[in-house]
């Protein structure tokens, strides 16, 4: 359990990260200059935070968008966005949703058709997922090597994340995941691509994960 | 001497060189299709499907005024206005004086699928009409 100062420097840590997202380049600038459009990340994703759209959307997956004004003298009004091409990407609310590899606008529309700004958004298909290990606030510390051993009661979170050879995609998959319930159980931990993973008695099994057309897994054992 | 910029204007008219120009404000995405030419001999727009492109339209260094555009078939492109900061400094022109102060005539256009139309931009100050191709 953290002290109280203790906690207020976990947050002050984790409210430097829009600036290092700005320090990083104008990530997401709109071709007007006028909007910064990224994802919407949590701000413990550091990842998310400092890559905004630096990489394409998956294929299948979907990535909420986080539309940031810079107007003159104004707010932001009632903003729409719009898919330039809905057979590349389609908005779905404050989503995207990759639909087929290509290119294509994310337009930001005020009422009136007007738009304020506009980004290209590219979309891939993936052709591999692999298994990155979390931590328990959602920040990613870093891919997962074949296999794990846990203590009994151990708790691990675990998301999926898809690639196109050997770049990282954007995106969030609708996933299954499959272990044998009796040595760890899977989780939702209410994210479309992670999981909390239990260890519940000594044993081994095997995390099988897919998500689109592809799978991956990971080893794990518990040790009494 | 008071007749000078008055003979000067009217020599530009005479020149063809008073009539708006348009200028492309934003670039393609890489490997895509965005480019406005404007020249004399040519007005044209080339975009890749799903791919927008914005441009501004000037007259004497100064915004369009009474200005609104439109295509020959929605399917194959899209025109928009935008709303753009009007003390952006983007959108001054050094030589005009650097004054900004009415609002600038900027436009998007979208490639939405394969095929051939027209762009109209009309102003106070005449009209332009672009060929549209939009590419793959």
């Amino acid at each position: 359990m953290l002290a109280p100062a203790d906690m207020n420097r976990f947050y002050l840590g984790f409210s430097f990260l829009p600036a290092l997202a700005a320090l990083a380049g104008c990530a997401g600038e709109g071709g007007l200059e006028q909007s910064r459009i990224n994802p919407a990340c949590a701000p413990t994703d550091l990842s998310c935070v400092v890559a905004g759209f630096s990489a394409p959307l998956a294929e299948g997956a979907t990535v909420p968008v986080d539309v940031q004004l810079d107007l003159q003298g104004s707010a932001a009004p009632t903003l729409e966005l719009v898919s330039g091409n809905p057979e590349v990407f389609e908005v779905e609310g404050q989503r995207l949703r990759g639909a087929r590899a290509g290119v294509a606008a994310l337009l930001v529309m005020a009422p009136g058709e007007l738009v304020l700004d506009f980004l290209h958004i590219w979309v891939a298909q993936p052709s591999a997922l692999l298994l990155h290990r979390r931590s328990e606030g959602g920040a990613e510390t870093g891919p997962l090597p074949g296999k794990v051993q846990l203590l009994q009661g151990d708790e691990l979170t675990v998301s999926v994340e898809p690639y196109a050879r050997s770049q990282r995609l954007m995106g969030e998959l609708e996933s299954t995941w499959a272990t044998d319930p009796a040595v760890v159980e899977v989780l939702e931990n209410g994210a479309f691509n992670q999981r909390r993973l239990v260890a519940r008695a000594p044993g081994a099994t095997t995390l099988q994960v897919s998500a689109l057309t592809l799978d991956t897994s990971l080893e794990l054992e518990v040790l009494p | 001497m008071r007749l000078l910029p008055v003979l000067l204007v009217a020599l530009g008219a005479l020149a063809g060189c008073t009539e708006p120009n348009l200028t492309a404000i934003t670039s393609p995405p890489p490997g895509g299709s965005a480019e406005l030419v404007d020249s004399d001999d040519e007005r044209a727009i080339t975009l890749s499907r799903g791919v927008a492109l914005g441009f501004s339209c000037t007259y004497q260094n100064a915004p369009c005024q009474g200005v609104s555009a439109s295509v020959g078939d929605a399917a194959i492109a899209r025109v928009f206005a935008s709303y753009v900061d009007e003390l952006s400094t983007s959108f001054c022109d050094p030589e005009g004086g650097g004054e900004c102060a009415t609002p600038g005539a900027v436009f998007v256009v979208l490639g939405a699928k394969p095929g051939s139309t027209t762009l109209t931009v009309f102003t106070d100050d005449g009209d332009i009409e672009l060929s549209v191709e939009v590419v793959p």
